[in-house]
């Protein structure tokens, strides 16, 4: 019974990308299938390529790569040393300061739409990839920080200790004695900040439209407002955004879903 | 080599974190609740009109239309979030159970998938022709689903409700950490089934739900933008354009600053004012933890 039910739950979450990944192998110009296709019956790459012809896709790419390898390190080490810092403060100052990262958690996003787009304006950086990479100054979202807090409270603070009274600064601690002990929630707040810059939509769509800064998120999304894009290529267009996030999802499924010890 | 002590090293470490928080959350927020009382387009100085945003934007029965978008997916998106991470949790909490291991990846899923993607994926699911509704179920053959009020409200509801990977992540830790002694106490006095979900399971995971539905209804507040845009943009009639959306229509589309703020204030006092009404309903659920087997 629990064992069927649990079928079900994987059936249903997984079924829709499974089928439109299937989908996506259907070549171009075939009429619609009557009814649903499982698997298309002479599968081929032909939307892939048509996706290539309706949207700049190496730019596309080209764009979100690059937005993904500077905002992803960059929101790691922003939230590893936060969590870090805060996990050795003395108590007054990080009940403190843990309570305001919390509730960052509250503030809506669009309080911030207006202001974040009058800065970026004013700083000179607005339809540039510079908005994109932003979010990760602040660690993407509060909640890496927190995370990285929690596994570093983890650790005996004898270790600190030690690592201080042998005349090591806190950032060579936190390099050789931290960071090896907390692998696994590093690895959790490096997806954490990949899966959201990758499929950043919003800000690109407020801050960075232009046709050079363009990435991935809103060329894909584009499709969808355009009247006679073939199903086969829509789908393709979903599974080009949509296997990178599920690749990193697979990296932490383990410290992420399975064990208590990385979360 | 110059040593800087290492407590004055620790907070050399906290700084990038505050620094970015305070330019990009912080002070954003509080300038948003300054636009709000102003005209602005973003090029000339903004003009202090004090409530006068507020009372143009009441007697239009565009906002009147958007808050019952608004509270349409908050109403359903919420208790069907929480309930079903809370169900997936019990599900799947077991580590070497049959597929419980592939479930939580799979529930996971939807949750990292990139809006886009979803948006995609969704516009073929609810396709009148042939999206699997159609084919398989037989819904919204004949007239396409979006263009149904509540079909399109509801196709936004799903498209959140699919993505509940965060509070099922929480919940499934809170299950694990009920210590299995508990249930084995109520089993030695005759519990069984949903007894044992009464007296154990709810009682101890009652105030990590109250917590996540308070955060869920945060969350549900302003997700709407991205999906609404790319699967319905607010129709039909406005039925799926809530406040998020309102917000981006009046500051980007219009470049009505002083409107887009005063909106998204709105947006955040709502969210506040819900919140507690919430925390004084569910007050007994924070606090239960300590009750242990409620019974």
């Amino acid at each position: 019974m629990r064992v069927a039910l649990r079928l079900l739950v994987v059936v249903v979450f997984l079924a829709p990308l499974a089928l439109v990944l299937a989908g996506s192998l259907r070549r171009v110009g075939l009429p619609p299938p009557a009814g649903l296709e499982l698997l298309p019956a002479s599968p081929g790459l032909t939307a892939y390529d048509r996706l290539g012809e309706l949207t700049p896709l190496s730019r596309l790419l080209r764009n979100s790569v690059l937005v993904v390898l500077v905002a992803v390190p960059l929101a790691t080490l922003v939230a590893s040393w936060a969590g870090f810092a805060l996990a050795q403060l003395p108590p007054r100052g990080r009940r403190w300061l843990v309570g305001i990262t919390t509730g960052l958690l509250l503030v809506p996003l669009p309080m911030l739409w207006i202001p974040r787009f009058v800065l970026y304006l004013q700083v000179g950086v607005l339809d540039t990839l510079v908005p994109l990479i932003a979010p990760a100054l602040a660690a993407t979202t509060p909640f890496t920080v927190l995370l990285a807090y929690r596994a570093f409270r983890r650790v005996p603070p004898e270790l600190w200790e030690a690592a201080r009274l042998e005349g090591a600064s806190a950032l060579v601690t936190w390099w050789r004695v931290g960071l090896p002990l907390v692998s696994a929630t590093t690895t959790a707040i490096a997806a954490v900040a990949f899966v959201f810059h990758w499929g950043n939509y919003l800000d690109a769509l407020l801050y960075a439209q232009s046709e050079a800064t363009r990435t991935l998120p809103l060329g894909i999304g584009e499709l969808a407002t355009v009247d006679g894009a073939e199903q086969s290529v829509l789908f393709a267009g979903a599974v080009v955004l949509a296997v990178p996030a599920v690749l990193a999802l697979l990296a932490v499924q383990r410290p992420l879903l399975a064990t208590r010890d990385g979360s | 080599m110059s040593r800087l002590s290492y407590r004055t090293g620790l907070r050399l470490m906290l700084a990038p974190f505050l620094l970015g928080a305070l330019v990009l959350v912080l002070v954003p927020a509080v300038m948003t609740a300054g636009y709000a009382f102003t005209r602005y387009d973003g090029l000339s100085p903004a003009q202090f009109v004090g409530f006068d945003t507020y009372r143009d934007l009441l007697a239009y029965a565009e906002l009147r239309r958007s808050l019952a978008a608004t509270a349409a997916f908050v109403v359903l998106a919420v208790p069907l979030r929480v309930l079903g991470g809370l169900g997936l949790a019990l599900l799947l909490h077991r580590r070497r159970a049959r597929l419980a291991g592939t479930g939580r990846a799979a529930a996971y899923v939807p949750t990292v998938l990139p809006d886009a993607a979803t948006a995609l994926i969704w516009l073929w699911v609810v396709n009148p022709v042939y999206g699997p509704l159609a084919v398989v179920l037989q819904v919204g053959t004949g007239s396409p689903l979006l263009l149904d009020r509540w079909g399109a409200r509801l196709t936004i509801v799903a498209i959140a409700v699919f993505a509940l990977g965060e509070g099922f992540l929480v919940t499934l830790a809170a299950r694990r950490e009920v210590p299995q002694v508990l249930y084995d106490v109520a089993r030695l006095e005759g519990a069984r089934g949903t007894g044992l979900f009464r007296r154990v399971t709810l009682p101890m995971l009652a105030p990590v739900l109250g917590l996540l539905s308070a955060r869920d209804l945060v969350v549900s507040m302003q997700v709407t933008l991205v999906p609404v845009l790319l699967l319905t943009r607010g129709g039909p009639l406005g039925a799926t354009k809530t406040l998020p959306v309102l917000v981006y229509e009046r500051g980007f589309r219009e470049l009505r600053f002083g409107d887009a703020a005063a909106l998204a204030l709105l947006l955040f006092l709502l969210t506040v004012l819900l919140v507690a009404v919430q925390y004084r309903l569910l007050r007994r659920w924070f606090r239960a933890g300590a009750v242990q087997t409620g019974g």
